[in-house]
This record gives C-alpha cells, structure tokens and sequence, in this order.
C-alpha cells in the first residue's frame, strides 16, 4: 500500500488531483450558511455580515500575498481605497473638465510603464529614461496638435529610437509606446464622457476600479517587489501614506478630507438575481439582504479562485517563492513575475472590496480616514489571526476583527471609565496588543499556531502513554 | 525677489526637523545593526519622549522633565527589547515586521487613551515667559532659541554615540555583535544582553529628540507614525548603519521638504509625500545599492 502511494506520488504522468471530499465539504457548509444566513440574522447582524464579507475578500488577497508567498504589504489599504474611491467618483459626481484629460493621459503612461516592463524587463534608470521619453513624446505631439494615428506613428518610432541607445530592442519599447497612446486615447473617448457626466452604473466601477488597482499594482509591485523583508514593508507602507494624502489633498476630485464622498449610490442587482436569493430568504429580499448575498457571492467566488490557485502550479510556485527565492529560481520559477502576479491579483480583490464598502447599503460615504495606515494594520491583523498561508483562516479573522470592532464601539458608546479613563478608540489597542501577543507566543497565526500546538500535545501524550505502556511491560 | 528672501529661513526650519529624522535614523541604524530588525516602533519612542515631557513641563521644569522623559521612553525601549528577544530566533522577517507594527500601534493607542488626542502645547526650553521664544536674526532668517536647541542637542547626540561606539568598551561589544554575533558570544559579549542595550539607546535617543522638538512641534499621540517613516526614509538614503550618512540625509530630507512650497507651489500639499516619494525614486533607480550596503557596523 505505501509502496503504491509513493508510487503515485512519484509519478509525473499522474493527474492533477481531483477535488476531494475535503477540498468540497467546507464549500458545502459554506454555502449553506451563506443561503440561509438572513432567515435568522437581524438588521444589525447583516450588518456586521456585509463588513466581514469585505474583510474577507481583503484578508483572502493579502493571505494570498502575505501568507503564500511571503511578501509584506503594510499599504493595502492604498488598494481598497483605490477602489472605493474609483467607483464612488464614477457613479457619483461629474469631475471638473480640466483635470480629465490629465487623468487620460495619466492613464495611458501607466499602462505603457507597464507594458515596458512586462515585454522588455527594463529596471532602474533605462526604465526611468524610457518612461520620461514616453512622456516627452506624447507632451510633443500634444503640443503639436497631432491627431492619433499621427501621434501612434510619432511616438512608437520615437520609442523605437529610444530603445537602440538603452539596448532593449526596437519593437518592445515602439509596442509599448504604441499601448500608451492607445490606452490614453480609449480613455480620452470613454472614461473621459464617464467622468464628465458622472452618475455611471456602479457595475461600470467596480470594473474600473479593477483595471486602475490592478495597473497601478502591478507598476508599483514591478517596483518595490524586488525589496526584501523591511524595505518591501516600509515601501509598501509609503506608497500607503502616499495615496492617502492624496485622497486628503485632490480636492478637485475625492472631496478632500472635510467632505469625503457621500450619497453614493447601492449597487443595482438585477432582478433574476433578487428572484434567486428570495427563493432562500423564503419572501422577497430587503435592499440590505439582497446586498448581503451579493457581497458574499463575491467572498465565495473569491475562495474558490485563492483554493483553486493555492492547489495549483501557480500556487506550489508561491510557495517556493516564499521558501527561498533563490532555489526556487534555480529551479526555473520565475519569482519576478509570480511576486508580481500575486500582488496584482491581491490589489484587485482589495479594489473589489473597496468598490462594495464605497456602495454599501445605507452608509454611501467614504472619507480618507478610512483608509489610512490603522487599516492596513488590521488588515495584516486579520491575516495572523486567521493564520498566514490558511484560505478559511480568512474568514476566521474577518469575522474576529469585526466582533472586536462592534464590542469596542458598544464599549465606548457606555461611557465606561478605568480608574478615571474614559473607555474610547480602543482599536490601537487591542489591534496592537493582538499582534504583538500573536507574533511572541505564535509567529504562525492564532489559528495554525493552536491546532499545531494541540497536534503536538496529542503526540506528546500518546508518546508518553506509549512509554508508559512499555514500562508497565 | 520675495520668493528668494524666504529660503533661509525655509532652510532652516528645514534643518530643524531634519536634525530630528536624522536622530530617528540613527535610532534604526543602532537597533538595526543590533538585531537585523527594523523597529517600526521607532518613531513612537520620540512621541513618548514629546507626551511625557508635555505633561510634566505643565509643572515642573525643564531639569525634572528632561530626564524623567527620556527614562520614559528608556522603559519603553526596554520593554519592547523583551517582547522582540522571545521570538527573535525562531520567527521570519515579516512576523518581526508584524510584532513592531503591533507594538507601534499599541504605544500609540495607550498615548491616546491617557493623555487624549488634541495636541498638546509644550513651553519653549529658555522662551521669554513660556508662549513666545527668543529670537535671532541671522543672514534674513530668523532662528528661534528652540532650533538652536534642537540642532545644539543633535551635534552634542550624535557626537556622543559616535564616541560610544568607538572608545568605550560596551560600544565596542556592541558593534562586535552587529558584525559577528557568533564571534562576540565566543569572546564572552553577553549579544542578549547588548539587543536589549541598542533598544534602550535608540528609544533614549528618540526621547531625547521628541522632548527637544516638542516645543517646536507641539506634542501629539499620532506623531511617531511620520516621523519613524521618514526617519526610516533618511535612514535608507543614507545607508543603514553610517551615523554620518543619516546626518546627511536627514537634513536634506528636510530642508526638501521645506523648500518643495517654494519650487512648486501647487505641490505645497503634498509636503509630506516627499520623503516617501524620495524613497521610491531611489528603491526604483538604484535598488541594488541600498541592499548592497547592509553591512552595519556603527
């Protein structure tokens, strides 16, 4: 029998394994729960369901980040306000004409970066150089008053060019060029006529949301992935504080830090899809119910992409990413672009997230204190009390964190005082004293930390009751 | 022509708290080169020393506060050592990131909760009755008695940890262990015992410089955030572990930041995004050579 396992498992032509009874069972309960959840649970309790949903979808990405293949990011919450912010502009308020075409082009240089980087691997200062020439030349042809296919000619020889000196080729860098003006000008045509009228489907935002995330994750991971340890963590960390001053200080367009963004509307969720939720619910669903399901059919999409990708190759090449780079480059694992494919797909999970808690039911306010440094903390928080490198852990440390949050603001609403302290803002607190505890007594997680700690004192028993055993012998 | 008589004294507002990222710099470097941990706590030691000194200046003088207030934040370091040794050995980078990170927010949040949220106003060292200060003038700037103290304190700081590190015994201990832990145990350097020691230093000096600038500054419980990240900033700039780099940096971190109004005025607002922005360029430009020079020997 052994002999036939190790068999199996040695042998290459054996199949990807099928999804299993333990693989499946979780997602079983998991989706009961979920269908009847809003028969038993009250107004406040959907309430505290809808946030832990979107704590979830935020503690999946940075687990998959974090947990899988070992890379810190103290600025996810950079991220969930990306997409917040993003959908909320979009369904909501027209921006003042002059700033659009900036945006446009803002944009369009983004994704040519990108493209840069991903076709050329261009690094340090040949990326800054083409970058900046990127941009003289779409400047040049702006001044020019070029049309576009004179502009697409102009800059991709002009990229062209521009590659020979820095030795990356010819056509990757004109390809590149090509994308940019190509990109500005998409978004010069739709995003633009979006902006100026506001009032988009926030369906339409949370789409945008994912692209502009996910463009601006993957340049900054292009970036700051080749950092290790405490520089990524301090890196990650700027970029955060970064982004939120400017959520603070672009009035023009979030609204500044006195106003934030309010009256943003709820997601519009079709009517087939209410008709099927109602089935479960027994009657037809409230607006706050019908968000639950939504938001939650988002989280279970969500676990069965971070199971799926954990399970597969990409997910066994995290994990050696986070074993040591090293052996798993010698080994033919690109780790470059596997850190930067996890990152980006952890922003994006983040901008979903934001995009559902800027739409929420009832609330439609956003300001930048909600997305500041503290955030990212818990987010990071929700990830070691589930447990890094644990997908259902998840869940655990979402629904953990917000029970704390409701218990502390409760605790604050009595007016408590210790030995003569008024009882407030205790987040800082008890968040810090979590992590500090956790990561002294358990560097695993609470959740992986404890169930390794009990396997250990069933051996030790078992062990003992077996020495015992002999002795008696 | 009015824009040009304002640089000096941007410049030297600049200087002012550049002296202060400079002095949390050296604070990373010492705690760095000890235990290879980059303390994300940093900068809540020079808020303790700021809170500490504001409540008790309320009262007493500056004699009584000084020291008490550095004591202060000397505990904290301390405390903060212990809680790092336990899983030192045995826990990865990101779970020592993580535990500081706890830390930080932990200090912070007990601040908030026992000494309040607004900011508090500190009386200036030598002013003329506690509200206003003394003042020279000076090649157009004018300089407060406050900035004289604030960078006077900083020479006299780093001067002082220049020639612990290199006459005294303990220093020397402690730069054998940054160098070669396994080396210094051999030799009989107790390294647990000289961890807990560069925490105590670089959280000492944090206090120092958050009593000294509080006047300038106000004191408040969500300062240290800032200023440990752009400490950290002049730290990497400067190459971790140089005092003389830090120095260096840290000035010319904040005499950028002061002048940034100057040179473009609509990005007056975003002040404090320079550092970070600073960071990146340099993380993107030459990542290589601040990797490079990890070795940390003070």
């Amino acid at each position: 029998m052994a002999v036939a396992d190790s068999y199996a498992t040695c042998s290459i032509t054996r199949r990807r394994p099928r999804a299993d009874a333990r693989v499946l069972l979780p997602f079983a309960v998991f989706a009961i729960a979920y269908l009847v959840a809003p028969r038993f649970a009250e107004d406040k309790v959907l309430t505290s369901l809808i946030y832990i949903g979107i704590y979830v979808l935020l503690g999946l990405g940075l687990n998959l980040l974090m947990g899988y293949a070992g890379q810190i990011s103290l600025g996810h919450a950079a991220f969930f306000g990306i997409g917040a912010y993003v959908s909320a502009i979009l369904t909501l308020q027209p921006v003042q004409e002059p700033i659009i075409p900036g945006i446009s082009a803002g944009i369009g240089l983004m994704a040519g970066a990108a493209a840069l980087i991903s076709l050329t691997r261009v690094s340090g200062w040949k990326l800054a150089a083409s970058v900046v020439a990127l941009l003289a030349l779409s400047l040049l042809c702006h001044a020019l008053g070029a049309g576009l296919v004179f502009t697409l000619m102009i800059v991709a020889v002009g990229m062209a060019l521009m590659g020979l000196p820095l030795r990356i080729g010819v056509w990757k860098p004109a390809a590149s060029g090509v994308i940019d003006i190509a990109a500005a000008a998409i978004c010069g045509r739709f995003l633009a006529r979006v902006l100026a009228n506001g009032g988009a489907s926030p369906w339409t935002g949370i789409v945008v949301g994912i692209i502009v995330t996910g463009l601006i994750a993957y340049l900054i991971g292009a970036l700051v992935l080749r950092l290790k340890g405490h520089y990524l963590a301090m890196a990650t960390l700027g970029f955060g504080v970064i982004i939120k001053i400017v959520f603070e200080k672009w009035v023009a367009v979030t609204g500044g830090s006195s106003d934030g963004i309010y009256g943003i509307p709820s997601i519009p969720i079709p009517h087939a899809m209410q008709h099927f939720f109602s089935l479960f619910r027994g009657r037809a669903v409230s607006p706050k119910e019908a968000y639950y399901y939504l938001v939650w059919l988002f989280v279970f999409a969500a676990l069965v992409l971070a199971v799926n990708t954990v399970r597969s190759r990409v997910g066994r090449a995290f994990r050696a990413v986070h074993g040591s780079e090293q052996a798993a480059e010698s080994l033919g694992v690109d780790t470059e672009r596997y850190k930067v494919q996890v990152f980006v797909v952890s922003a994006a999970l983040a901008s979903i997230a934001g995009s559902l808690y800027a739409h929420n039911v009832g609330v439609g306010f956003i300001h930048p204190s909600e997305f500041s440094f503290d955030v990212s903390v818990m987010l990071v928080v929700i990830v070691v009390l589930g447990g890094l490198a644990s997908v259902w852990g998840a869940l655990f440390g979402a629904a953990a964190i917000q029970l704390l949050k409701d218990w502390i603001l409760a605790l604050g609403k009595r007016d408590i005082t210790v030995l003569g302290l008024a009882i407030k803002g205790l987040d800082p607190i008890v968040f810090g004293t979590i992590l500090v505890v956790v990561m002294m007594v358990l560097p695993q997680g609470l959740v992986r930390g404890l169930t390794d700690l009990a396997a250990g004192a069933i051996r030790g028993a078992r062990s003992a009751a077996g020495r015992k055993g002999r002795q008696e012998q | 022509m009015d824009q040009l008589g304002q640089i000096p004294q941007l410049v030297v507002s600049g200087i002012t708290s550049g002296c202060i990222y400079a002095i949390v710099a050296i604070g990373f470097s010492i705690i760095y080169g000890g235990t290879q941990v980059i303390n994300f706590a940093q900068g809540e030691f020079v808020m303790v020393g700021a809170m500490v000194a504001a409540v008790l200046l309320t009262k007493f003088s500056v004699v009584i506060a000084f020291p008490v207030a550095v004591a202060a934040g000397c505990v904290v370091g301390a405390l903060l050592a212990l809680c790092v040794l336990v899983p030192l050995k045995r826990a990865s980078v990101v779970s020592l990131i993580i535990l500081t990170v706890g830390a930080s927010i932990l200090l912070r949040g007990l601040a908030q909760l026992f000494w309040g949220e607004e900011a508090k106003h500190v009386p200036y060292f030598t002013g003329i009755n506690g509200a206003e200060d003394r003042t020279f003038h000076v090649l157009g700037a004018v300089i407060s008695a406050q900035q004289v103290w604030v960078v006077g304190v900083t020479i006299l700081l780093v001067a002082a940890t220049h020639l612990f590190f290199r006459y005294t015994l303990v220093g020397r201990a402690m730069r054998a262990c940054s160098s070669n832990p396994t080396g210094a145990k051999l030799v009989g350097i107790s390294v647990q015992k000289m961890i807990v020691l560069s925490f105590v230093m670089a959280a000492g000096l944090g206090a120092i410089a958050g009593v000294t600038v509080s006047p300038y500054f106000y004191a408040k419980c969500n300062m240290g955030t800032a200023l440990g990240l752009k400490g950290f900033c002049a730290a990497v700039l400067g190459g971790l572990g140089s005092f003389g780099g830090c120095i260096v940096a840290g000035i010319l971190l904040g005499i950028a930041e002061a002048l940034i109004g100057l040179v473009m005025p609509s990005m007056s607002d975003y002040k404090d995004a320079v550092a970070f922005v600073i960071l990146l360029i340099v993380l993107l430009v030459k990542p290589e050579g601040i990797l490079a020079r990890k070795k940390v020997v003070a």
